[in-house]
């Protein structure tokens, strides 16, 4: 695939043979299929038979697809694939709007508070882990902040852990927490890079407010939020840390996310087959996913 | 108004570091306190108790080192890669590049149960090598893919006139292009290091007992019946405190950082 003639390269003064190029590459490739690729072809060979970890030598026989029969046919796999899909849509929605109208804000001209602004990206650096302790430790019924502050305002708080729906979201305002800044954050660079179009669209016909928004800004910043919006979705479909502290799947499967079915195949259960399988059904549809946005990212020719 | 909406926000989003820095050099029963107490004689204990009476010394090595060694490695074997993306044409360039950031984008527990079987097989269970391959595999297509953005900004003409010189591209890479990208390597690194630092789920299955790092230590500081909050506190600090301190220092390139070099 890499080898051939010659190949020209900048301006054509500096030429570098192709048979070359594969040492270049080879380094990285070689690890990759080593620790990513080959333990994954594995992953296939696992789910394709009854495993657990348990008990000294297995004959680990080939079972007939039944691990991928029984996660297929079980309710509470498809019941992780739906919290899944509501924690990524909810989360996705709030912060994009969240994070883009904060963006807004503060690239507004003479905005005072544009220099300390930057102190939002703070939840960005910490630790998922700790995010989820923080939180979990917020919504506490005895020595909850959260609780507190709503009592002081007369409001009853919502039982975090029993309240299906208020579990649910408990962790949506924990994800909104670390990952609107990073809207935020994307959304100020496009907004930066694209300031000077919208000054001059709204100097020639003198639209301001919510029409210069709609028909200049948006479609300017289309391809940040865009891409703003594909980079999250995987990080929220990939979660794991935030939910296993704080509400580990809790109650019941209410907010069992895909994650944590597979986590609780292989804990639980003790069951590798299941657990390997229905992650690959995950990886499946994350792969699917990913083709979608490099798709895109090809037809910008950022490459 | 517009004022307003921008003072909650910022609230918003640095009060819990603010929480957890105040629980931190609480008394025990000070940091659960409602109302919270703001003003107090700052204490230590907190640090000094997850030194001595939990081994935190012990998980932070094993923090560092792994997060250390695969940034290293991530970052010496994506460099040869990363400057053929950025420099030379060959087929299906756009595929590899791809397939690599592709590798980011897996969910860590598709990786994870076939890493246990294998880790196994090999004695990499629970050690600090098994971890740090794991973490690579992690951090390495990061590594090519903002690496390669940080080369792409050095003007090509710069080592053309090197090579009319007669520099072969080995030495063009050390003498020129690595010194000049040095600030970019750097920053690189640092996100790798974060990564790996902030990682819970890898070490969780991986590395349980005695390669334990600080994000799961500090989960199991509240497994238990009496969560000293406390002592949570300051765990989470030491875990937060030096990714702070990096991204600040990485700040110019946060956007390029976040996006894997897309933005």
């Amino acid at each position: 695939m890499l080898e051939g003639s010659l190949v020209e390269w900048g301006n054509g003064n500096m030429i570098t043979p192709k048979k070359k190029i594969i040492w270049y590459l080879l380094p990285v490739i070689v690890t990759l299929l080593i620790i990513t690729f080959f333990p994954l072809v594995y992953a296939l060979t696992v789910s394709l038979r009854d495993y657990s970890l348990a008990g000294g030598k297995q004959v680990h026989k080939f079972n007939n697809f039944k691990n991928f029969a029984f996660v297929m046919t079980d309710p509470h796999f498809y019941y992780s694939l739906w919290v899944t899909f509501k924690l990524t849509a909810i989360c996705l929605v709030i912060e994009l709007g969240m994070g883009l109208g904060l963006a807004i804000l503060f690239t507004q001209p003479n905005y005072k508070l544009e220099p300390v602004g930057l102190l939002m990206i703070l939840p960005m650096a910490i630790a998922p882990v700790v995010i989820g302790l923080v939180f979990r430790w917020f919504y506490s019924a005895e020595v909850g902040f959260i609780g507190y502050i709503l009592q002081l305002f007369g409001l009853t708080p919502p039982s975090w852990i029993a309240n299906k729906t208020a579990a649910l979201f408990s962790i949506v305002i924990a994800d909104v927490w670390e990952w609107t800044p990073y809207v935020f954050l994307i959304c100020m660079a496009g907004l930066r890079s694209i300031q000077g179009e919208i000054y001059e669209a709204a100097a020639v016909d003198g639209a301001s407010g919510w029409k210069r928004f709609r028909y200049v800004t948006l479609p300017l910043l289309r391809p940040t939020l865009i891409i703003v919006l594909m980079l999250r979705a995987i990080p929220v479909l990939k979660e794991f840390d935030k939910i296993f502290i704080i509400t580990d799947g809790g109650p019941g499967i209410a907010t069992q996310a895909t994650t944590l079915y597979i986590f609780k195949q292989f804990l639980w259960f003790n069951n590798l087959g299941t657990a390997t399988a229905s992650a690959l059904i995950l990886l499946a549809i994350i792969i699917g996913i990913t083709q979608i946005m490099f798709a895109y990212l090809r037809r910008q020719e950022k490459w | 108004m517009k004022y307003l909406i921008g003072v909650i926000a910022i609230v918003f989003f640095i009060f819990p570091v603010i929480w957890l820095l105040k629980a931190s050099f609480n008394q025990p029963i000070d940091a659960i306190s409602l109302p919270p107490v703001w003003i107090f004689k700052p204490i230590v204990d907190n640090y000094v108790s997850i030194f001595t009476e939990e081994p935190f010394g012990r998980f932070l090595r094993n923090s560092l080192l792994i997060s250390g060694s695969a940034t290293f490695l991530a970052i010496v074997i994506a460099l040869p890669a990363s400057y053929a993306f950025a420099r030379f044409e060959f087929k299906r360039k756009t595929d590899l590049a791809f397939w690599i950031l592709s590798i980011f984008m897996f969910p860590p527990l598709a990786a994870i149960l076939p890493y246990l079987i294998l880790f196994q097989k090999f004695r990499l269970v629970d050690t600090i090598p098994g971890l740090i391959l794991a973490h690579l595999g992690m951090v390495l297509p990061l590594a090519v893919w903002l690496l390669q953005r940080f080369i792409r900004d050095i003007p090509e003409e710069i080592e053309e006139s090197a090579f009319v010189e007669g520099a072969g591209t080995l030495r063009r890479i050390f003498k020129l292009v690595l010194p000049i990208m040095s600030a970019g390597i750097a920053s690189t690194a640092i996100f790798c290091f974060i990564f790996s630092w902030n990682d819970f789920i890898f070490a969780l299955v991986l590395a349980p007992v005695s390669a334990k790092t600080l994000p799961v230590a500090s989960v199991s500081l509240s497994s238990w019946a009496y969560i000293n909050w406390g002592k949570i506190s300051a765990a989470s600090i030491i875990i937060t405190g030096p990714v702070l301190v990096l991204v600040l220092l990485s700040r110019r390139y946060l956007v390029r950082g976040f996006t894997f070099g897309l933005k």
